[in-house]
């Protein structure tokens, strides 16, 4: 049993050398990826949350990291219900360069209050969903929010039949199989271990009861 | 000497209720967490860390469910029961954040303790022609706790004056049952007669904590808990991100994801059902293969398409194989170990192996497809890559896992080498 414990500490010690590895690799794959529409998601998602009763000062300080609360107002609905956030759900879509910075056009639905939609104006109920663009600028490595405007022709959402912001290139499809194939590689090595150690600790048993004998 | 089959249904429907609860309990956090973040006024960076204690209790389990091998399976459950219970109403009460983390460290201890000991006591109690119906049924009731909080959420009981406290004291239920059911509640055959050999000397009172690793069962652990991770990196990777997915990435709105979970879900359990029959018809290895084949596929084409209504037929199938093979992983991690063993090593693959894929899989699909900074920048794209690199797995189970179909527990660890012929008779 000494040396079954002397084994797994090395198992797990290889284990974590093989998280530490994975996550260097992760961090320098990662590493130098600012992509304005993630920026202008995470910032409606702050703005989305100043509407929560419980955690409005931490979610005001996510937002105005990257652009003021001020730009918001027109997204804001008259009559939020602050258990929850402001926005039900939202999408953005592929940035678009512009002189100066970029323009990202995303899509929103404002919260409403269950069986309490917004008023109703010349007999039509208004909707709920906002659309848009969001203007940034660079800031360093990053962006900032600096204005709401309205979408330009073309400009859309995923949803819409826009483009995503991002895809995985073909060889990343090719390096997954080929990641699968070599962990189907290993497990299968551990398993031929396995049973190779087996086979030798029942000859060594049987070899000693027949030496007993 | 079998149990009657009146006793097999009543334990059937103790251990159901446990699953049920299992399910429960383990879908509240990740549907009430923006609630309960209101309510204790935290920052997401501290909601955050406080998840890593609340999930630690899932591993910690892995202590508690190894001493069903020494003290048995009935006090254990009936503990955990206890156990579950007392810490879930204990979060109803918390006062704050880490109060609340702490109390659900405790939960998730016995719930995992629970759960684990529920299907090593269907695997050694049902016979080898009832048991996978068994595992589907119970299974079955746990994906239904999962629905059962969609449609409280859909009530709005989260609106209520307890907000989301009135949810966890529905988890108190389990007591209610434990009290009327606890003494019509038998030790397993087999923990008997493996505890009579201990008490005859023929075997060793303890059961090391690296028994399982012990040549003799290595493969099968090896083998086993292998495979039970490269179906939970993907899967806990596609199951933890598909609705911000949806609507970040597809443009669903949260009405519509909350009606294709709910249904999908409801859909999904007849695969639980479906599964533990054709284990039972066809045999473990080939309807593990076919779930597997078809966990994969159907979750490439929900990640990879936008249209909505090949999305909802795609999410019912993805769950159907995906989730729905879980009672032929239960047989797998319970069925190929000895009675002396068995409560650990499924702790082993259940508290190590499959929680790797409980912890890293969300992260590595929220760190890679991050849409700001992830080297991959697309949820879809990422859980897709995550599922392609499942495929080979299905080699292992076709090629190397024994089949099982048809067999008593001791004549499959003959078969396995684990035990001298004819050495456990019962």
């Amino acid at each position: 049993m000494t040396e079954l414990r002397r084994a797994f500490w090395k198992g797990i010690v290889a284990c974590l050398g093989v998280v530490v590895a994975l996550g260097f690799v992760i961090h320098a794959l990662n590493e130098g990826n600012h992509r304005p529409e993630g920026i202008a998601e995470r910032w409606l998602t702050a703005v989305s949350d100043t509407g929560r009763k419980g955690v409005r000062a931490d979610a005001t300080t996510r937002a105005t990291k990257i652009g003021p609360l001020s730009i918001a107002l027109p997204l804001r609905p008259t009559d939020p219900d602050n258990r929850h956030g402001l926005f039900s759900d939202l999408e953005v879509g592929r940035a678009a360069h512009v002189a100066g910075g970029v323009r990202v056009p995303f899509r929103l639905h404002q919260y409403v209050r269950h069986g309490k939609g917004p008023p109703v104006e010349a007999g039509r109920r208004p909707s709920p969903e906002r659309t848009g663009s969001i203007v940034l600028r660079r800031a360093g490595d990053s962006w900032e929010v600096v204005a709401l405007d309205r979408r330009l022709p073309g400009e859309r959402v995923p949803s819409e039949g826009g483009a995503s912001a991002s895809r995985a290139p073909t060889s990343l499809w090719l390096t997954g199989l080929g990641i699968g194939v070599g962990l189907a590689a290993i497990a299968v090595l551990l398993v031929h271990w396995a049973e190779a150690s087996a086979a030798e600790s029942r000859h060594s048993r049987e070899l000693s009861v027949s030496v007993g004998r | 000497m079998d149990r009657s089959p009146r006793y097999l249904r009543l334990l059937l429907v103790l251990l159901i209720s446990a699953a049920f609860f299992e399910g429960y309990d383990s879908s509240i956090l990740a549907l009430l967490l923006p609630n309960i973040q209101n309510t204790f006024h935290v920052s997401e960076a501290v909601l955050g860390i406080t998840r890593i204690p609340i999930e630690l209790g899932l591993f910690v389990a892995f202590f508690v469910t190894r001493l069903s091998d020494r003290l048995g399976r009935r006090p254990l459950l009936l503990w955990s029961v206890v156990g579950y219970t007392v810490f879930t109403a204990l979060t109803a009460l918390s006062w704050d954040i880490w109060s609340f983390a702490f109390f659900q460290f405790g939960s998730r201890i016995f719930l995992g303790a629970e759960y684990a000991v529920g299907i090593t006591m269907i695997v050694e109690e049902y016979p080898a022609t009832g048991r996978g119906r068994a595992l589907g049924a119970l299974l079955t009731f746990n994906a239904l706790g999962t629905i059962m909080v969609g449609v409280l959420l859909g009530a709005g009981v989260q609106d209520g004056p307890l907000e989301w406290r009135t949810f966890y004291l529905v988890g108190l239920l389990p007591l209610v049952a434990l009290a009327f059911f606890r003494r019509r509640l038998l030790e397993t055959r087999r923990f008997e007669a493996e505890a009579a050999r201990r008490r005859a000397g023929e075997v060793t009172e303890e059961v090391p904590f690296l028994e399982p690793w012990k040549p003799e069962y290595r493969r099968n652990l090896v083998l086993v808990g292998m495979v039970h991770m490269l179906r939970s990196i993907p899967l806990f990777g596609s199951t933890a991100w598909w609705a911000f997915y949806a609507e970040r990435e597809r443009g669903f709105t949260a009405a519509q994801v909350a009606i294709y979970i709910i249904v999908a879900y409801g859909f999904g359990t007849i695969g639980y059902y479906v599964c533990g029959r054709l284990m039972e018809r066809i045999g473990r290895r080939p309807t593990a293969v076919i779930y597997f084949s078809g966990g994969i596929a159907f979750s490439m084409i929900l990640f990879q398409v936008s249209d909505k209504g090949i999305s909802f037929a795609a999410l019912m199938l993805a769950v159907f194989f995906g989730l729905g093979v879980g009672p032929v992983m239960s047989a797998f991690a319970t069925e190929l170990f000895p009675t002396r063993i068995r409560g650990q090593a499924a702790a082993w693959v259940r508290n190590w192996f499959e929680i790797a894929g409980y912890v890293f899989g969300p992260a590595l699909v929220g760190i890679l497809g991050d849409h700001a900074t992830g080297a991959i920048g697309n949820i879809g794209d990422t859980v897709t890559f995550l599922m392609i690199m499942q495929i080979p797995g299905i080699y292992l189970v076709w090629r190397y896992m024994p089949e099982t179909k048809g067999k008593e527990l001791e004549e499959i660890a003959e078969d396995e080498g684990m035990v001298p012929a004819g050495a456990v008779l019962l």
